[in-house]
């Protein structure tokens, strides 16, 4: 930009006006120059996100297509091949704009994917960018290259093979932030006592997380390894015992929960709070509940229905299922809902019942 | 009836529902073929009382699939009246059951 020649002696104001003029001119250009600069780096970006936009996005491109979805836990059997997973992705880290790592997660397996940019491979620049942006706990579906690597990759569970990614597509993307990370839910709740021998919440490497926030968002809590174990470990102790038991000729059998009288004990208790009044029974540690016109109770153990059953010449029976305490003490020795996991044998020499639970 | 127990099961879909439909497929056939294979005893003195009559069970991966669609028509052709859409009442479960039953052992 030139400045207008001006034949007559500039005044100071026209001086001043001139200069804020070519201030003016001067920002103008600066900023088309930038507004240039940035329309050309967009067009770059537009030919590059042109470039195989196919492999990646957030619409999976895919109908029924019955591929062999491959679990992380079998992936020594698919090195070198291209598989399919359905996975979540835990995080995401950004190398630099050309390289992301990701670990994504099958239940308890993990594994680490890096996606690099390579033209030839089909991967572009975008489409890292978009990895890298995948939000933690989102559902993929990844095709990926299984690579032996050289080092073991110490963060994930499968840690001689990474993915190499071809294509990633989000099924569900994962709010920003979330109210709570998984990750959180598996540290331990803190001990009263213990927070205040140490005096402070902070060292243990994040963020608290109460117990309120977690019940409050449970599924994702659930989504904490931990809490899978507990879940697969309980599920462990009820087959064992079934599969322990069965082999030595007990039946499974399921006893009603709904009684028409408060189930506690034997059968001469059981007689006795019959008698009783409703305010009386009910005032033992038995749920109540309304069963049409008339009172129901929830069950507070199988007892008498195994006896019935072990005098019915069921020589044994078990059974694992819930029964109700309408216990009042807040301690973990005292529940009101839980799962009861009992046994029952006919006694050879006296033919009564012997008992277990 | 106000209590009873259910057997339950709940799982991830990879891509459609068809895989439920296929594991309760594998599932029920593993059910009638364990009672067939190892209770039948038991089996043959409850049918001693109560006339029941024997399974019949097809091949893993022949068992007969009809279409919502299909099962509307077939019960349409039976003398039934229903909507496109509508849920089956008992007695038309009961019917299209007996109807696919038929069906099935025709061909």
């Amino acid at each position: 930009m030139t400045e207008p020649e001006t034949s007559r002696q500039p005044s100071k104001s026209a001086l001043k006006k001139a200069a804020k003029a070519a201030e003016k001119a001067k920002k103008k250009a600066e900023k088309s120059a930038k507004l240039q600069d940035e329309l050309q780096h967009r067009q770059r970006e537009a030919v590059d996100d042109e470039f195989n936009t196919e492999s990646y996005g957030e619409q999976p491109s895919l109908q029924t297509t019955h591929h062999d979805w491959v679990q992380f836990s079998k992936i020594d059997k698919h090195e070198d091949q291209l598989c399919i997973f359905r996975c979540v992705v835990e995080n995401a880290r950004i190398q630099s704009a050309k390289l992301v790592f990701l670990t994504l997660s099958q239940g308890l397996e993990s594994i680490q994917m890096v996606v690099s940019e390579n033209r030839e491979e089909g991967v572009s620049k975008a489409m890292v960018r978009f990895a890298g942006n995948i939000p933690p706990e989102s559902v993929c579906t990844i095709f990926g290259i299984v690579k032996r690597t050289s080092e073991k990759i110490k963060s994930t569970t499968v840690q001689g093979f990474e993915v190499h990614a071809k294509k990633i597509y989000i099924l569900s993307k994962a709010q920003v932030p979330l109210p709570l990370q998984p990750a959180d839910s598996e540290r331990p709740l803190p001990l009263e006592e213990m927070k205040e021998a140490s005096g402070e919440d902070e060292g243990i490497g994040g963020p608290l997380v109460s117990l309120n926030t977690r019940l409050n968002n449970r599924v994702l809590d659930l989504r904490a390894k931990i809490n899978h174990c507990i879940f697969i470990i309980k599920d462990g102790v009820d087959s064992l015992f079934q599969e322990f038991l069965r082999a030595r000729h007990f039946i499974r059998i399921h006893t009603p929960k709904i009684l028409g009288a408060p189930s506690e004990g034997d059968v001469t208790s059981y007689k006795i709070l019959e008698r009783l009044s409703d305010t009386e029974a009910g005032g033992s540690n038995v749920f109540r509940l309304d069963y049409f016109q008339g009172t129901a109770y929830l069950a507070q153990s199988p007892q008498i229905y195994k006896q019935m059953a072990i005098q019915g010449r069921f020589p044994r029976v078990m059974e694992v299922g819930s029964v109700f305490r309408a216990e009042n003490s807040n301690t973990p020795r005292h529940l009101t809902g839980m799962c009861c996991l009992c046994y029952h044998e006919t006694n050879p020499r006296t033919s009564f019942p012997d008992s277990k639970s | 009836m106000t209590e009873f127990t259910g057997l339950d099961m709940e799982m991830e879909i990879l891509e459609d529902y068809h895989e439920v439909v296929d594991m309760l497929e594998r599932l029920m056939l593993f059910i009638f073929q364990g009672l067939n294979e190892r209770y039948a005893i038991e089996t043959e003195l409850v049918r001693a009382v109560y006339a029941v009559e024997p399974f019949k069970l097809p091949e893993a991966g022949n068992v007969p699939r009809i279409e919502f669609a299909e099962g509307i028509r077939m019960l349409r052709e039976a003398g039934e009246t229903i909507g496109d859409y509508d849920d089956l009442t008992t007695p038309q479960e009961k019917k299209l059951g007996q109807l696919v039953l038929e069906k099935v052992t025709l061909t």
